[in-house]
């Protein structure tokens, strides 16, 4: 058969056609490569990208992937190709430039760091070109400024080996200074303003160091009382000319107070933060001191203003009558048929308070409020009465009440997408209950965050009432709008720390519904991190009913030294130091070395913390530790025993709720216990080394409400600590400690503590009671005050305490606040050691005692005195304790 | 010549499943999905985003270049950016646009009373002796277009100077237009 040519082409052309459909229909992505991407992971850009193996490669989705992808602000441009197939895709990244370091040479008189500080450029930044030769001009200028006007500055990018990262060689030669050869001074007397500024004859005219000396000038004047002096300067030729014009002085007089004294009244005065005597702030000052008088019950106080001007002093004096200080005796309220307690506790002014009449407009508007809340619409509130008798005012608020307004029909239209049962129950409006537009304000924003949380963000809810007769019918009426969901989660601005630690603290999932609260949500988890200074978080442009989110964060210094100093009077002084890092491979690991130093112990400690262990919410902790330690009898000053520990602990733990945490620990320590008394010996592990291997699973509960001061709230734990030959230990036991504590505020200043603690152990095989390093000890600042430390329990023969394998203790203490940082405390200690389980008996040991805390910024300065309640032949009657901290 | 033309046709039909093989299957002759031709800080004009915009645009201006549409997509996000920065909401672009220049373009136009007079008198002959009370109005909603034009002008490019911007759109690929020396 011939083919003409006709045919072939036609031929040629459908099977042409025939191939290259399947190829141009989309097909799936086999193979993805990037090239150029230095700063994220693939991954990472493949997920902003939007692009996967397997899916078919949308050009919309690209475009919307590279526009997502840039918001990492560190991409210059992003290129994405494919083969005809559209199965091959290659993506072609280049990113912005970085400053690696900024190298200073040349420099003779400030340092490289100060160039440096001076320099707009800073490490880590992105290096921007087309600013470079601005910085270089306006770090002359400040060069100029500090009295270098001839510096000369280059900057140079140099290429390092790492990629997009380069160094700037900025050479700075300064130059000849510009000198001050004379100083004149113009408006005040030059011997006191040389007297007062550091510039002299022959100095560099540094600018910086010019201006603080005339701000120097205008804070002395002030203080000799001048208003507003003014100090400027001019250089000129070598020639520094001050000039300074010291305006007015005020002089001000407080006549006829006896309450507060002029001082107290001077440094309430407007005039000299505002600079000037004007009528407005004449006015502020008066009823500044009138509203003093009132808060404190002169409620007839009045204070009269007079000024004078001569020269350039201006004399502004008042006049005050104090009058008499007043209480408040009784607040009636004529007509009122409901219980007054309630409506007296919410009230500004108060039974047996103050009279302050400036509060008796509030009163009234609470009364009104009061009433609206509980239904009474049409409540009238007349003008109240006030009757003052014997330095007593009696308080009359008459009120007409007027008909109660209950909830009627509670009801919603409009709702589609949420059921009107879950509408009901978020609104929480209950048929009958009294009718306030407060409470259906708060009901409809219940509604509102419901829809929100569900992703509808644009939702419209109205709350339409009709009223009938004394009730009240609410309809909500919601216009639901779209839904959005959560897009992508583009994280920016981490530089050290790796995306992976923001992401991991992230509530949201991508197609999530949308929801602002949970994003309010995120942001304080990951300030909580510790490891930004900032944290934006910005929902960007809705697209397809999606938005994603933009995360910036400004990372902080990650490093850390602390040092910390207490005194107690068992360990005398306590000082340590703390070196720590918080973002070890940016995977906000924390590392430390802690050092510990008091006169009876020194301890040493590396400790490593992995808030993310095996990428699971999983705390890991480790610390490896060296501790060498003395107890003494603090009664006799006999060193009982000495002990050298070194140790390995590790283990996890795991928030299971908001409250409650689980732990748990594997420990092995060596100690080597020496020169111990021989009346405490109880086993022949107690002294020479032993090696401990154990196991401690744990539970703890916190509600308190402040660690530091606990307000209310709870703390309790639970931990059992189990060592055995099983797992390389030299001895065998097993040993559950509970301790438990509460506070409550009682009323007002008062805050009532307890707390219980009981620790029992059993050893087995070799020795039944537990080795010295183990046993329970009681006594001292933190235990049963009255009794010395660890100095509770049976004793040796030579009058040393053994400690022992079982103890109770209960603490109670009454916590008085008095303001300005003071409180006192009044407690009640109770407790026992005794050597074995089965030595347990009623014998409790108790102590009553009295405290005064002073509030520091490592928690309250604490003086405690416990008084034995039955005093033991050859102990003290009571011990006196300072530390920092409650005790419980 | 019936063998030559045979060769020819067989030629063809080859060449033509190498072209084919060559479109569709070779890695050399990628396509170039999308790429940035232009941003604004952290807010990429994408090519073909550019390219949609210049068709749209050119069936109103038949003259108007890519460059000339691209600088306007600037111009255009230089202004949105700082609308959001104002924290400007709504619907759409084009509204947050119209409420920005209100806010921050038209709140500051000034059209004085003696400048209508003075461009009726400078301009009394355009208006073929039309009484000034006549015109005037449309004298005052020339100026004040005049006046919003400058001022838009000269805010973006107080924005524009602030911003970093850069134009990608004639970089060769792979070089990202970085100005880098």
């Amino acid at each position: 058969m011939e083919l003409t040519n006709r045919q072939t082409f036609f031929l040629a052309f459908a099977l042409l056609l025939f191939m290259a459909v399947p190829a141009i229909a989309s097909q799936p992505i086999e193979k993805i490569d990037v090239e150029g991407l230095a700063s994220i992971s693939k991954e990472e850009l493949l997920g902003l990208l939007d692009l996967k193996v397997g899916e078919v490669l949308d050009p919309l989705k690209v475009r919307e992937g590279i526009k997502r992808a840039f918001f990492k602000g560190i991409f210059n441009d992003i290129e994405v190709y494919a083969n005809a197939a559209r199965t091959d895709v290659r993506i072609v990244v280049l990113e912005r430039d970085r400053i690696r370091s900024v190298e200073v040479s040349g420099n003779n008189f400030f340092s490289s760091r100060e160039i440096r500080k001076m320099f707009e450029f800073k490490e880590d930044d992105i290096l921007r070109y087309d600013l470079l030769d601005g910085a270089v001009k306006r770090l002359k200028e400040k060069l100029a400024e500090r009295g270098f006007p001839y510096a000369i500055v280059t900057a140079t990018v140099k290429n390092t080996s790492k990629t997009y990262f380069k160094d700037i060689a900025l050479t700075v030669e300064e130059g000849l200074p510009l000198l001050i050869k004379q100083i004149l001074v113009h408006g005040a007397p030059e011997a006191e303003v040389r007297h007062i500024v550091h510039v002299s004859d022959g100095d560099r005219y540094d600018q910086k160091a010019v201006q603080s000396d005339m701000d120097r000038i205008s804070e002395h004047y002030k203080s000799l009382g001048y208003l507003n002096p003014v100090v400027s300067y001019r250089f000129a030729d070598g020639r520094l000319d001050i000039d300074v014009n010291m305006g007015k002085k005020l002089r001000m007089n407080f006549d006829g107070n006896t309450v507060f004294s002029s001082k107290e009244l001077l440094k309430e005065m407007p005039f000299r933060d505002a600079g000037a005597v004007r009528d407005d702030l004449v006015e502020d000052a008066t009823r500044k001191i009138v509203s003093l008088y009132y808060a404190k019950g002169y409620s007839s106080a009045q204070a009269a203003p007079v000024m004078s001007e001569a020269d350039d002093t201006i004399t502004l004096s008042f006049f005050i009558f104090e009058g008499e200080q007043v209480k408040v005796g009784e607040l009636k309220f004529p007509g009122m048929t409901l219980p007054e307690k309630n409506l007296k506790a919410v009230l500004p002014l108060k039974e047996g308070d103050y009279y302050d009449p400036s509060l008796l407009s509030s009163d009234v508007d609470m009364v009104r409020e009061f009433y609206v809340a509980l239904g009474y619409l049409s409540v009238v509130v007349e003008t109240p009465g006030v009757e003052i008798e014997k330095e007593k005012a009696t308080i009359t608020i008459p009120v007409k009440e007027g008909p109660k307004t209950v909830i009627g029909k509670v009801e919603v239209s409009g709702a589609v997408s949420v059921p009107r049962e879950e509408i009901l129950k978020a609104a929480r409006l209950k048929e009958g209950s009294p009718y306030n537009e407060v409470d259906i304000a708060d009901a409809r924003q219940r509604v509102i965050d419901l829809y929100y949380e569900k992703g509808f963000i644009d939702v419209a809810i109205n709350a339409e009432v009709k009223f009938s007769g004394e009730s009240a019918d609410i309809t909500f009426s919601i216009r639901e709008g779209e839904r959005t969901f959560f897009g992508k989660t583009i994280v920016t601005g981490n530089v050290e720390t790796k995306t992976v630690v923001i992401e991991r603290e992230l509530l949201h999932k991508e197609s999530g519904p949308f929801n602002y609260n949970v994003l309010a949500k995120e942001r304080q988890r990951l300030y909580r991190l510790g490891l930004f200074t900032e944290v934006r978080i910005e929902p960007l442009d809705p697209y397809d009913h999606k938005r994603d989110i933009l995360i910036e964060v400004t990372e902080g210094n990650a490093g850390s030294v602390e040092f910390g100093i207490g005194y107690n009077n068992y360990d005398k002084v306590n000082g340590t130091v703390d070196i720590g890092y918080k973002n070890l491979f940016g995977m906000n690991r924390q590392i430390s070395l802690r050092v510990g130093y008091n006169s009876l112990e020194k301890l040493y400690a590396i400790n490593y913390v992995d808030p993310w262990f095996l990428a699971r919410h999983l705390s890991f902790k480790g610390t490896l530790y060296r501790n060498e330690r003395e107890e003494k009898n603090i009664d006799t000053k006999v060193i009982m025993y000495r002990y050298r520990k070194y140790g390995i602990s590790l283990g996890v733990e795991k928030q299971l709720t908001d409250a409650m945490k689980g732990s748990l620990y594997y420990d092995y320590a060596v100690s080597n216990t020496f020169e111990v008394q021989p009346d405490i010996v109880l086993t022949d592990r107690d002294a020479g080394r032993l090696g401990i291997s154990s196991i401690s699973p744990g539970v703890t509960y916190d509600t308190r409400d402040n660690p530091f001061e606990p307000r209310k709230g709870v703390l309790a734990g639970f931990t059992v600590k189990l060592s055995s030959s099983a797992i390389l230990s030299q001895t065998n036991f097993a040993k559950a400690v509970f301790n438990g504590s509460v506070y409550q505020e009682i009323w007002g200043p008062f805050v009532g503590a307890a707390a219980l603690r009981f620790g029992v152990a059993q050893g087995w095989g070799h020795d039944t009671i537990l080795p010295l390093v183990e046993r329970f000890f009681l006594g001292g600042r933190n235990s049963v005050r009255g009794y010395a430390q660890d100095t509770l329990g049976p004793r040796g023969a030579n009058g040393n305490p053994t400690g022992g394998n079982a103890f109770v203790e209960t603490n109670l203490e009454l916590r008085t606040f008095l303001g300005k940082g003071i409180g006192v405390v009044t407690f009640l200690d109770s407790g026992n050691v005794w050597q074995r389980i089965s030595d347990i008996d009623g014998t409790i040991k108790h102590a009553v005692g009295i405290g005064l805390r002073y509030d520091t910024p490592v928690g309250p300065f604490r003086l405690d005195y416990g008084y034995k309640l039955k005093k033991e032949p050859g102990l003290s009657r009571g011990e006196l304790f300072f530390s920092i901290g409650q005790a419980f | 010549m019936k063998t030559a033309n045979y060769k020819l046709k067989i030629m063809i039909l080859l060449s033509l499943f190498t072209l084919h093989f060559s479109l569709f299957t070779c890695e050399a002759n990628a396509e170039l999905i999308d790429r940035v031709v232009a941003f604004v800080n952290d807010r990429a004009i994408t090519l073909s985003e550019l390219k949609e915009t210049y068709e749209r645009t050119r069936k109103l201006q038949p003259d108007i270049t890519m460059q000339e549409v691209l600088n306007t997509m600037v111009n255009r996000l230089l202004l949105l950016n700082d609308a959001r920065r104002l924290k400007i909401e709504a619907k759409t672009d084009d509204e947050i646009l119209n409420e920005y220049e209100e806010l921050k373009v038209r709140a500051l136009v000034r059209v004085r009373e003696e400048d209508i007079e003075s461009y009726y008198k400078k301009n009394e002959k355009e208006f073929g002796g039309a009484p000034y009370e006549s015109v005037r109005d449309k004298i005052e909603t020339l100026l004040t277009e005049e006046q919003t034009n400058e001022l838009l002008k000269k805010q973006i490019a107080e924005l524009r100077s602030k911003a970093y911007v850069k134009i990608l759109l004639n970089a060769p690929p792979g070089n990202g237009g970085t100005g880098r020396p």
